[in-house]
């Protein structure tokens, strides 16, 4: 059965121009979203390593010198 | 020489065999730029010249174009499969033209379409032959003086051949709704058509 709306196809070229355009656009998006992660996701969970392993250290410094077995302290005496 | 370009290109090939699908599934998962680009090669003429029978200025065409291809990039993560992906893409092309043309002409919205859709009884129901027998060119003219959304859901039923319930799933409308819409359209189109004959 023939169909007039088909016959209404038309058949325009798109310039290459559109497509270097959307091609930039999706990359600085892929930046925008890796940046996003870089520093919003990833840095805090870094800062946070970094803080907890720096309490850690502090909690290690301040049990007294006495209950530690520091092999250099009992060479000196 | 550089080694690292070869593997390139032999990727840059299996990528470009892909099935729409994989594609889809490659850009959500890797956010694969060139997989993307692929996409675009495939469909990008199929919606500018689907943009252009709503936009008839070559350039805003053009422009509408790019800005929904920047769109899609964000939703193909919504696409389930449902359904083919052209027929999900043509869909989501409909709904950016009808809400570009919505935003800018302020066009009635669907909402208050769906309301005086029950307000109005439905006109006489018209076959389809009667369409059929029309002049491609007559058409075009007629088409061109509906209303967008009258022109949207004929061009997605008799071009697209998009279902009742593919139509309703685009316009977010009840199926009776749609066919009550697509009767109107008809009339309408042929109206307008008789009219271009005097």
């Amino acid at each position: 059965m023939r169909n007039p709306f088909k016959e209404l196809l038309e058949n325009e070229k798109l310039p290459d121009l559109i497509k270097t355009k959307v091609m930039k656009d999706i990359n600085l998006i892929n930046l925008s979203i890796d940046l996003a992660d870089l520093f919003l996701v990833k840095n805090p969970d870094i800062i946070k390593t970094i803080l907890d392993d720096e309490l850690d250290l502090r909690d290690k410094k301040d049990i007294s010198p006495t209950q530690k077995n520091d092999p250099n302290s009992t060479d000196n005496e | 020489m550089n080694p690292s370009k070869e593997p390139d290109n032999h990727e840059l090939q299996r990528v470009s065999k892909l099935s729409d699908e994989e594609l889809v599934k490659r850009v959500v998962s890797l956010k694969d730029a060139s997989a993307y680009g692929i996409l675009y090669d495939r469909y990008a003429e199929k919606i500018y010249n689907r943009s252009l029978r709503f936009i008839p200025i070559r350039e805003e065409a053009q422009d509408l174009t790019h800005d929904l291809f920047i769109k899609l990039y964000y939703k193909l993560k919504l696409f389930q499969g449902q359904s083919s992906f052209s027929t999900w893409l043509y869909s989501f092309t409909y709904n950016f033209c009808l809400n570009y043309l919505n935003r800018k002409h302020k066009v009635k919205q669907e909402k208050e379409q769906e309301f005086t859709d029950q307000l109005h009884d439905a006109p006489e129901e018209i076959d389809d032959t009667e369409l059929m027998e029309l002049k491609a060119e007559k058409l075009k003219a007629a088409l061109s003086q509906l209303e967008v959304n009258d022109r949207a859901i004929l061009l997605m039923k008799y071009q697209d051949e998009f279902s009742v319930k593919e139509i309703a799933q685009t316009l977010e409308i009840g199926e009776s709704a749609v066919k009550m819409r697509i009767n109107r359209a008809k009339k309408r189109v042929l109206e307008e058509y008789k009219n271009l004959r005097q």
